[in-house]
């Protein structure tokens, strides 16, 4: 049997582990281990096995995720959404739809300094599905827009599954936080658009809220601040180049303990909380990743992306026919997997695709995980929907499904956007890099 | 755990509890400890007092941490997973497809804690020093080890649930 063979068994039998229900980390390690015994030797596999973990679990690179995961713990524990979603409500409360797409903009400053789709989502629907239901907003419109503000914590940086693909591909994670923002930031302005349309057509959608002063304007702008000066200090301190992305980490988690410390909003019990949660993420995703290198290695050892990348090169269509084959494939595994999951397990396959089509990586690498991140909120998974119905469970699934579904145009656009424009990804790292 | 389990299966039950909750306060503390002597590091590189070698050892802490929490993420299911097809399971079916994957996942990590201890030997045998701060590296090795091997207690605990379910015909 040649290697290709035995790499194309070894996919498709950790998919079958995947469906069965194996963790997806679990997985791709056992499918790893399994595809380099077979190819190289049992002796290799396990040596490569124990290298890789060590390798992996002590990587300087790698040590960012809890470093990031600990600083959107703190924020989140230190009650900066609260006063982020104050903070916003004053400014647009008023306008027709104005509590959704406040909490669209609330979710776009959480995400700026929480890299998580969960975490983004259950801290907003938290905070603003009480808030709607009391304004008589369409339970449809209120869950819809939660659900896809928590989208933006993929897109916004910092992110996790952005993190994890900079490690994965080798690729800068600066010119990735960089690529990524203005995209996140049309996904936003998109998304308040979607809301404002919706309920200039039909007032009763979302009715307006009371009218606020300049006055209580501008005051409510001090919640916004302690964000801003996170976002800056980790962003700036990274473009600067005063930081690693390790350290731009640690700085922001110390940050945004201290503004819970002097807000008296963190206490021993909270900052425990904090550092549980950030383990149960992060040492999940370091598994994960770990689990993708080992793999990634199997298909490198039998060529695999290799040799895909050359047939598909070569064949007689454009390289664009090819990518629009590729980002179906990420939709509609989006869609049945968890989205960091799903980059993981595909990336060693369609990165080296990508590359000999002669696309942008950091491009490349934004756009996927737009288009990968919208399975969060379409059927037949759609965590984010999921974790929706359990802050809201008198709002059935379906009515949530829908609600999202309102915003599926803004996601087209967004993607088609970036997709005929690469500008809107690629102006940013290139202007200040 | 239900009053009907063998005294065995609320025994193991137990101890992987203590121990896997015992790991993950160590965990926190390298957590901690790596976020503390990261910014100490930044400010004291500010200062013109850099600390050689940080990453060495930010690295080291970090692997500590995930490593010694991955028995606490079991614990916790907190391992992504697809369950699309699995959830629609009931009864028996559902137990067993437990049991293939716990019994799968169980030889799996069973084989990393003990190949990880055993490259650990390899580097406390040779003697060999990381690179830039030339101090000994096998003691980390070995807390990698100890994590997975927590993880294949928590994952040992588990097969035992599925196995007692499968058994008596009940799902999850």
């Amino acid at each position: 049997m040649d290697a290709i063979t035995i790499a194309l068994i070894g996919l498709a039998g950790m998919f079958a582990l995947m469906v069965a229900g194996m963790p997806i980390g679990f997985a791709m390690l056992l499918a790893g281990v399994v595809g380099n015994a077979v190819i190289l030797s049992s002796g290799a596999a396990t040596h490569l096995l124990a290298t890789n973990l060590w390798d992996q679990f002590s990587s300087y690179g790698l040590s960012v995720v809890p470093l990031f995961v600990l600083m959107g713990q703190f924020a989140y524990r230190a009650g900066v959404t609260g006063r982020l979603y104050a903070a916003a409500y004053t400014w647009i409360g008023r306008l027709p739809g104005g509590l959704a797409s406040t909490t669209v903009l609330a979710s776009a400053g959480f995400s700026a300094i929480c890299g998580s789709n969960s975490a983004t989502t259950a801290t907003m629907g938290t905070i603003a599905l009480p808030e709607m239901r009391r304004y008589r907003y369409d339970p449809a419109l209120s869950a819809g827009a939660v659900a896809v503000g928590g989208t933006l914590g993929v897109v916004i940086p910092p992110s996790v599954v952005l993190i994890v693909i900079a490690v994965q591909t080798e690729q800068s994670l600066l010119r990735l936080f960089l690529g990524s923002l203005v995209p996140g930031l049309v996904m936003t302005a998109l998304f308040v658009a979607t809301i404002w349309l919706m309920c200039v057509r039909r007032p009763a959608l979302g009715p307006a809220g009371p009218a606020t002063s300049w006055r209580q304007k501008f005051g409510a702008l001090s919640g916004v601040v302690e964000t801003l000066l996170l976002f800056l200090l980790v962003i700036g301190g990274l473009y600067a180049g005063f930081f690693t992305p390790t350290e731009a980490g640690a700085a922001g988690a110390v940050g945004a303990l201290l503004i819970g410390l002097v807000r008296r909003q963190l206490n021993w019990a909270s900052i425990v909380l904090s550092v549980a949660e950030t383990l149960r993420i992060s040492a999940m995703v370091v598994l994960l990743i770990a689990g993708a290198v080992l793999f990634g290695r199997f298909l490198t050892v039998s060529r695999l992306p290799f040799e895909l990348a050359e047939w598909a090169a070569a064949l007689p269509v454009a390289p664009s026919v090819i990518l629009l084959v590729v980002v179906l494939i990420y939709l509609v595994g989006g869609a049945l997997m968890d989205a960091l999951g799903f980059l993981v397990v595909t990336t060693p396959i369609f990165f080296p695709l990508a590359l000999t089509l002669g696309y942008d990586p950091v491009w490349f690498t934004v756009l996927l995980t737009i288009v990968t991140t919208m399975g969060a909120i379409t059927p037949p998974v759609g965590v984010n929907i999921f974790i929706v119905h359990g802050i809201a469970p008198e709002i059935p699934i379906h009515r949530i499904f829908r609600g999202a579904a309102y915003f599926s145009a803004a996601y087209v656009l967004c993607i088609a956007a970036i997709w005929f424009f690469p500008d809107i990804v690629l102006f940013l790292p290139r202007w200040l890099l | 755990m239900t009053p009907a389990e063998p005294a065995l299966l609320r025994g193991l039950g137990s101890v992987t509890g203590v121990v896997s909750r015992g790991l993950a306060v160590l965990a926190g503390v390298a957590l901690v400890a790596m976020m503390v002597f990261t910014a100490g590091d930044v400010l004291l590189r500010s200062l013109g007092r850099p600390v050689a070698g940080s990453f060495e050892v930010i690295g080291w802490l970090s692997a500590s941490a995930m490593a010694l929490a991955l028995g606490y993420v079991q614990l916790h299911r907190g391992h992504v997973a697809m369950t699309l097809v699995s959830s629609r399971l009931t009864g028996r079916a559902a137990a067993l497809l437990d049991v293939v994957n716990g019994a799968l996942a169980l030889a799996l990590f069973g084989l990393a804690a003990y190949h990880v201890v055993h490259y650990a030997g390899v580097l406390q045998d040779s003697g060999s020093l990381s690179e830039t701060l030339k101090v000994i590296v096998y003691p980390w090795v070995y807390v990698l080890g100890l994590g997975f091997a927590g993880l294949t207690l928590a994952l040992l605990a588990d097969l035992a649930q599925s196995l007692h379910r499968l058994l008596r015909g009940t799902a999850a």
